[in-house]
């Protein structure tokens, strides 16, 4: 959470340039919505039910204030990105205020926070922004040199997915965690990172079994109710137990397949990132993590969906008093989309706790 | 004639739970001689000092045999009985029926996990439903918590106390003001005595546990003279060695649970005071490897990491 700058350039990306850009693209008007399959004929003959109006997609618009998209030409990346710019606090010495800036998981997109945002900026008064973007190949962060496709090699390595961020969800903790070292030894103020729902131990170990998961994932869908339909019906453990937050979030999950796609045998809607393709990236997104967790100089949380199941190390760690851990009862592994109320609840009072010592003379974590 | 009670401990002391009835019984006992306690209890050298036990059962009986059972020693726990290892009821019990029977004996003072929030996540909760097939032991054990003592002092120069201290406390008597029949509250004096740590800092500072404080040497040597303290005893972090002295051996941190969790591979320890506090650190290892102590595998997750 890096004090979010106030004075009016404090775009991320280019400042102005984004503005304009997103004048001249009406992003500042929020197009949020999945966009249309250029081949609705296909679906006509191949679909047999019509898609279902309780699970159509929902635009998220009273979600984030704004959507823009970023350029930043030095990775070749058009990112999507969307925001709630915090109000203006004072603290004595002037204007400030805070974001919190999150990465989503492997597979997953910037929309599965929607619904956390909304509920940290309402409880929050506005005093807390949010922030929240797509990652490469993901939702709709795009290749600059080549719209609509991703750059031709998917480097999905960690370091070209760093940057400044705070809340990590799944591989997104792997994320934050190996940026927020990053972050502070270049100086900026981070009030504390946040992991949700993923532990080196755990993770390593279910690895192999990653092949099995993609390999038994359904290829594709009908329509976008069908992909919604078959987030929310608890046949996988990606269940979304929120049918609300899976109309905001699931829809920036597939994109329309090509006619020749479809000809060969591809459902009309096809999945936007190659998960398979990043197989050789798995072990590095999660290889130290916990090490690098625990050594992050900043204050640390993870929060774990259902059961504590911390490896040798986090153990440790939790034991000597290294970091502060939660565990939420009744949520699965998209539990910001299960239950965002309440991991609202507990960011911002991390948050609360960790930027603004309620004594006088009290340091913070990671201060000496 | 041996009596019920003692009965009960022969059979807890074979690792096997006794009758929710008789755990009714026995928490409406204990609780009739800790409510009598002071919220800093008194004790006498010579003294044998524990740290986090975390329902090891097993492993309690090692430190048994290493300081001797109760009544032969006189036992100090500082706190976190339960959660996270498989014999939470049964360490929990035996502990609370040696009160009740040696009550001057073994004096049990109160840790973080001593509180109905943290049991329901790690551990204790699920076990008291899992073995008595509802949570009626859970909330009497509860009960007990809510009147253990929140320090102790040794001879009027050892201090005791599950975490450490606290910005809301600078003297000893300020702790006895506090009204300790309740859970464990998320901010406060009371708190910060359960869940704060020392740490190479000057003054004080937030803890990373997100509850409490931690505290530099400035703060125990100014807490230790203010209260005429030589030595603070404390548990709450887990010392790879069984035991961790710092500032000057002015605050030690004493770890009685070896292989924490099963798997840490850490031995443990107990301090023994005598009757001069002139201190003895016994380590010992954990009990030979149970096989219902070995960690379930878990089912692979059913979703994309």
């Amino acid at each position: 959470m890096p004090p979010y700058p106030l004075s009016g350039d404090g775009n991320h990306g280019d400042g102005d340039d984004d503005e304009e850009a997103e004048a001249r693209d009406g992003l500042g008007n929020l197009s949020l919505d999945p966009p249309l399959p250029k081949h609705r004929r296909f679906l006509q003959s191949s679909s047999a039910k019509a898609p279902d109006p309780a699970l159509s997609p929902l635009s998220a618009s009273t979600h984030f204030a704004q959507a823009i998209q970023v350029s930043v030409p030095l990775s070749d990346l058009d990112f999507r990105v969307y925001i709630t710019p915090p109000t203006v606090a004072t603290d004595g010495n002037g204007k400030y205020g805070s974001i919190i800036v999150c990465h989503h998981g492997a597979g997953y997109s910037a929309l599965s926070f929607a619904c956390l945002a909304k509920e940290v900026v309402q409880s929050t008064s506005g005093e807390c922004g949010i922030m929240a973007f797509d990652a490469r190949a993901h939702g709709k962060t795009t290749s600059i040199s080549n719209p609509g496709l991703d750059p031709p090699e998917l480097d999905l390595s960690l370091s070209n997915l760093t940057n400044d961020f705070l809340v990590g969800h799944s591989m997104g903790g792997a994320v934050v965690t190996n940026a927020s070292g990053k972050l502070i030894e270049k100086g900026y103020s981070l009030c504390g990172v946040a992991v949700l729902d993923v532990v080196e131990g755990s993770a390593i170990e279910a690895l192999p079994h990653m092949h099995t998961l993609l390999a038994s994932r359904v290829e594709g869908f009908a329509s976008p109710e069908d992909a919604i339909a078959w987030h929310t019906t608890g046949h996988t453990g990606s269940t979304i137990r929120n049918v609300f937050s899976a109309r905001l979030s699931v829809p920036s999950l597939i994109v329309p397949s090509t006619p020749d796609e479809i000809s060969a045998g591809i459902p009309q809607w096809k999945w936007r990132t190659p998960l398979k393709s990043t197989a050789p990236y798995w072990e590095s997104w999660f290889a130290g993590l916990s090490k690098s967790f625990l050594a992050t100089r900043t204050a640390r949380l993870l929060v774990l969906a259902g059961t504590d199941r911390l490896d040798r190390e986090l153990m440790i760690g939790q034991m000597q008093g290294k970091f502060q851990l939660i565990v939420v009862p009744d949520v699965g592994h998209m539990l910001h989309e299960d239950d965002p109320g309440r991991i609202a609840e507990i960011l911002v009072e991390f948050w609360k706790r960790n930027d603004r010592p309620i004594l006088p003379g009290i340091k913070k974590v990671g201060e000496r | 004639m041996p009596s019920d009670l003692d009965k009960q401990i022969e059979q807890l002391k074979r690792c096997e739970p006794i009758s929710e009835t008789q755990v009714k019984e026995l928490c409406i006992k204990a609780r009739e001689i800790l409510v009598e306690e002071g919220n800093v209890q008194y004790v006498d050298a010579p003294v044998t000092i524990c740290g986090d036990i975390h329902g090891q059962f097993f492993d309690l009986l090692e430190l048994f045999k290493v300081g001797r059972f109760c009544p032969d020693a006189n036992y100090l726990f500082m706190g976190d009985f339960v959660d996270r290892g498989f014999y939470s009821v049964e360490t929990f019990l035996l502990l609370l029926a040696f009160k009740v029977r040696y009550p001057d004996r073994i004096t049990l003072i109160r840790g973080n996990h001593e509180s109905r929030q943290i049991t329901q996540v790690y551990g204790f909760y699920d076990e008291c439903q899992r073995k008595y097939g509802s949570a009626n032991v859970w909330r009497y054990c509860c009960e007990v918590f809510d009147y253990l003592a929140l320090a102790a002092v040794v001879d009027g120069r050892v201090f005791c106390v599950h975490g450490g201290l606290s910005p809301n406390v600078e003297t000893v008597d300020q702790i006895r003001a506090i009204d300790r029949k309740q859970e464990v509250p998320h901010d406060g004096a009371m708190c910060d005595l359960l869940w704060s740590d020392p740490d190479d800092i000057k003054g004080w500072g937030l803890s990373p546990r997100g509850a409490g404080f931690l505290f530099g040497s400035d703060i125990v040597k100014s807490f230790s003279h203010t209260n005429r303290i030589d030595l603070i005893a404390r548990a709450h972090q887990l010392a790879m060695e069984g035991y961790k002295l710092m500032f000057d051996r002015m605050i030690v941190t004493v770890w009685s649970a070896p292989n924490y969790c099963y798997r840490c591979g850490n031995v443990a320890s107990i301090l023994e005071l005598d009757e001069n506090l002139q201190q003895e650190y016994k380590v010992f290892q954990h009990a030979p490897t149970d096989t219902r102590s070995i960690p379930a595998k878990r089912p692979p997750p059913q979703y994309f990491l």
